[in-house]
This record gives C-alpha cells, structure tokens and sequence, in this order.
C-alpha cells in the first residue's frame, strides 16, 4: 500500500497537470505534423496512401507525447513497454490473418497495381474499386454487388486492373465454314471495323486465322477502342460481324458431324418417326449423309 | 434555312414560340425550334448525297434546353474540333534533307449552337473516327482520325464552309529525308479565323533537328490582318501541353 499512498501525495495533482497538458500538448503537435505532411507530400501521393501516411504521423507523434505522460504519472515507461511488448506478442499470435491482411495492405498501396475508380478481376469477381483500406479492397461489382476482398487474397492471387491504360483491344474469335473465302471474311470484317466510329483507327485492327476445328476455320479479329467506349464496341461489331458475313453469304457453322457407312457397304437408311402415328420412309440417295 | 455563308455571323431573334430554323452543316441536319419554355434541338447524320439529290439520313437525336419564356435569341459558332487531329496523307510526302514545305491540311468544324448565351449542343459536321497517336499503347492521346491531301497550294484544296485550313510549315534541318506518313493536328490549341469567306486556323512550324521525336513545333500566335477571329483555342496551350504536342508531333 505504501506505493500507492506515495502515488497520492502532494506531487500527484502537479503531475496529473503536467500529464493533461502533455496529452493536449501532444494532439495539437500530432494535427501540426499531420498538416506539414500533408503540404510535404500531399502532391506526390493519391488521396488513399496519403490519408494512411498522415494517420500514421498523427498516431506516431501523440503516442510519444502518452508515453512521456504517463512517465510524468510516476508508471515505469520501460515495464510500460514491455509489458506492450508481451501483449503485441500475445496479440500477433491471435490476430495473425489480421497483421498478415495489414502488412498485405501496406504492399497492396506502396504497389499502386490500381487505385479508387479502377475496375479489376480478382479470381472470377470484377468490379470498380471503391476504397483500399489496410484491411481488404472493397469493390462494386456490375450487379451492383458489395464485395470485400482481404488484402492476402489481393497480394496472393492475380490481379487484372481493366482500366489502367486508356484504350483496350476486343478479340473478336468467330468461325466461317470451310468452303468460306478466308480472304473475302478478311475484306468484309475490315470494312465494319472501318465503318464503325469507336473502332480505333491507330493501333490497326488485326486479322489472325487462328486454327482449324471441327467445324470451323477459326479466325480472331482484334480491335482497339477507347477504355469508356470498350463495352459499346463490343456490342457493335459482333452484332455488325455478324449481320455483314450473313449479307456476304459466308456462313457461320454449327457443329457438324459426319457419317460414313464406308465404300464397301450400302448408304444408312433414314427413318423419321412423328409421335403416334405417321412413320416416313426417306429413300437412299448417296453414299455419305450428313447429319447436324 | 440558315445559309452556311453566314453561319459565324448567324444571329436571330426568335418572335414566338414554334419559330424554327435548319440547316445542313457538312453531313449533319440540324433543325431548331423554340418552344414555350425550351428550346429543342434535332439532329442526325447522312451520307453524302446520291445522283438523285436525295441524302439519307439515320435515327434524329434530340437535345433539349430549357429556359425562360423570353429567352429568344439564338446563335450559331463554328470551331474547332475538341480533340487533336491525326491526318494520313493519302500519299506519303517526303521532304529532302535541308529542305522546308508548307502544307494546307483542312480539318472538320464543329458547331456550338446558343441561345442567349447558354449553349444548346455542340456537334462536329462529319464524326470522325478515333485513333490513338503515341509511342506505344500505354502512352499517347486519343485523337480524330482523317485523310487529307497534304496540299502545297491551298487554293488546290476542296473549300467547304465546314472545314477549316490549317499550315503546317515543315522545315527539315535534319540529314535524312523525312517520310511524313501521319500528322498530328493539335486544334484544340489553334485559334479559328476566317479570311473572304473561308475558315483557317493559326499556322504550326515544326522544324526538325535531327530526329521525329525531336520536333520542335510552334504555334503561330499572329495571324495575318487581313482575318477575323471567330473562335479562340479550345485549351490555351500550356507549358507542358505544348511540350508534349512536339514529341508526338510526327511519326
């Protein structure tokens, strides 16, 4: 007890005015430093890692002035701080997938992959970012979902940032039949990409036939758009494609598959069967038949 | 109908509601009509027209501005394009090392319609295609795309009332011949003057030292007194603008 009652001798209340006065001192020196930060490097930061820096000198500078205020008070600022320590050893251990998604955090605004408005693809989820906190990176999604995304996910897994530079290719990827004019496609699908305003002119549209399927020759026709106008061109030419190789008559297969009895046998017969009543005969006419 | 001769100095009072006014701005048909608390404007886009004399045009867009039911008076301003011009020639203009050219490249006017000093719309007479001028996709400008015939005598050039001309004095100091495939026009930085009728634009000097990027361009702020001004710069060129236009000047 007798700590305690020299604790509560006549220095007590001179020390508590002194503590007070550190405190207050202590918030409006951290408000003075906040504010120098913020006109030191509030032009070389973007609003989000600019609020975390000044938070932390806010933080940083009043915890001084506490620490001396309680030494004022008679604690033991040493016994005080590792008595800190054992407890952020403690807390560290039960708050691991928290510092973890914090020091994530720290990365995911000194890498600046993207910033607030941005929209991005984590995994299968895209959306405009609405705020990168410490914790997680909270998105909009199209459907005018609210998705939180830890910031370990953020740092673990790939990331698409949609609208980092100002104008993004569409690839087209489309089919013509086999016995379609490659170089007639080529002519037809430059025209709309020609015709269409939104379609840029610089960088060129590019025409690749990309391989040979089953039913298809496949061809990929990439164009270059504004980022704003990316979603309407999208639209536009496949709608324009597809209305122009209809106009030129080149034909846009379906799987096909292809029966051959053999040379050596006779052709299939074909029976069609309606429901109950009628049964049709169709007569044998060539060797091969086709069947979709 | 308003007549194109005179669309610069195209202002009228409008008497009473259901007072209306059209014109054919190059491919764009515009008509105007006051109602009792708004003005409207319709407009749509056309080919250019057949034998027969027919134009046929596509959907009419609509734009509305309401305002007072004195407000009647209605104006009409031709300017320049709000983003930069990239112009092909159809040919490919070669300019000999030590030599120095001029070339008369026309552009497409825009037209600001206003009533009592509140702009009602602002359209271009032909939509031009986007392109993207700069060293690689991640850096650059998205400008109008165009043709032009890089004429070296601009009473060779096809004047139309919505198109404006512009000089662009290249002066090759370099070793090398220079091969001009595209041009970037920045009109937003250039003045709209009219000189007997015809639209031009402040002149550009580009000298080039020894390499395209390095291109130094300058805006010619004195026109000749003989033109009126009719539209200032869309973007006052600033230090850095300006700096940035000379790099990608030509490439």
């Amino acid at each position: 007890m007798e700590p305690i009652n020299e604790l509560y001798s006549e220095l007590w209340w001179s020390n508590l005015l002194r503590a007070l006065l550190l405190i207050a001192a202590g918030y409006f020196a951290a408000k003075i430093c906040t504010k120098l930060t913020q006109r030191l490097v509030g032009k070389r930061l973007s609003s989000h890692p600019l609020g975390v820096t000044t938070n932390a000198v806010f933080w940083i500078v009043w915890l001084l002035f506490l620490v001396n205020a309680f030494h004022q008070m008679g604690f033991k600022v040493s016994v005080l701080l590792g008595a800190a320590g054992i407890l952020s050893v403690a807390l560290g251990f039960a708050s691991q997938t928290s510092a973890s998604n914090l020091i994530s955090g720290l990365f995911v605004l000194g890498e600046r992959s993207f910033s607030i408005g941005d929209t991005i693809q984590v995994g299968t989820t895209i959306g405009e970012v609405l705020a990168v906190d410490l914790l997680s990176v909270k998105l909009r999604t199209f459907s005018n979902l609210y998705v939180r995304i830890p910031n370990e996910t953020i740092i673990k897994s790939e990331v698409t940032n949609l609208t980092k530079y100002p104008i993004r290719r569409f690839d087209l990827r489309i089919g013509i039949a086999y016995n379609a004019d490659i170089a007639k496609t080529r002519e037809v699908m430059f025209k709309v990409a020609n015709d269409n305003l939104l379609c840029l002119e610089e960088p060129k549209p590019l025409f690749i036939v990309s391989g040979f399927n089953t039913s298809s020759v496949d061809i990929q026709f990439s164009v270059w758009s504004a980022q704003e106008n990316f979603l309407t061109l999208k639209n536009t030419m496949q709608e324009q494609v597809k209305l122009a190789l209809d106009d030129a008559g080149i034909e846009i297969p379906y799987p096909h598959l292809s029966l051959y009895s053999g040379t050596a046998t006779k052709p299939f017969p074909i029976e069609i069967h309606n429901i109950g009543e009628q049964k049709m005969t169709i007569p044998n006419r060539g060797a091969n038949r086709e069947r979709s | 109908m308003i007549a194109l001769n005179d669309i610069s100095r195209f202002e009228v009072q409008s008497t009473s509601a259901g007072d209306g006014y059209c014109l054919l701005f190059g491919q764009a048909f515009i008509q105007i009509q006051r109602h009792p608390n708004e003005w409207r404007a319709e407009y749509s886009y056309g080919e250019p027209a057949r034998e027969n004399g027919w134009i046929q045009f596509g959907e009419l867009n609509t734009s509305r501005l309401i305002m007072n039911a004195d407000d009647c008076t209605l104006k009409l301003t031709p300017k320049l394009a709000n983003r930069p011009i990239v112009v092909r020639p159809l040919t490919t203009v070669e300019i000999p090392a030590g030599k120095r050219a001029t070339l008369y490249i026309s552009t497409i006017l825009w037209l600001e319609i206003i009533v009592n000093d509140t702009p009602l719309l602002e359209l271009p007479a032909v939509r031009l295609s986007d392109t993207w001028f700069g060293p690689n996709t991640r850096e650059g400008e998205l400008c109008y795309a165009s043709n032009t015939r890089a004429r070296l005598n601009p009473k060779l050039l096809e004047t139309a009332p919505y198109k404006a001309l512009t000089p662009v004095e290249i002066n090759n100091r370099g070793s090398k011949k220079l091969s001009l495939e595209r041009l970037k026009v920045p009109v937003p930085a250039l003045s709209l003057l009219e000189n007997e009728g015809d639209y031009w634009t402040s002149g550009l000097q580009a000298s080039i030292e020894t390499e395209l990027n390095s291109a130094k361009i300058k805006i010619d702020y004195h026109p000749p007194a003989s033109t009126t001004p009719i539209a200032a710069p869309r973007q006052p060129p600033e230090k850095g603008v300006l700096h940035r236009a000379l790099n990608l000047f030509l490439e």
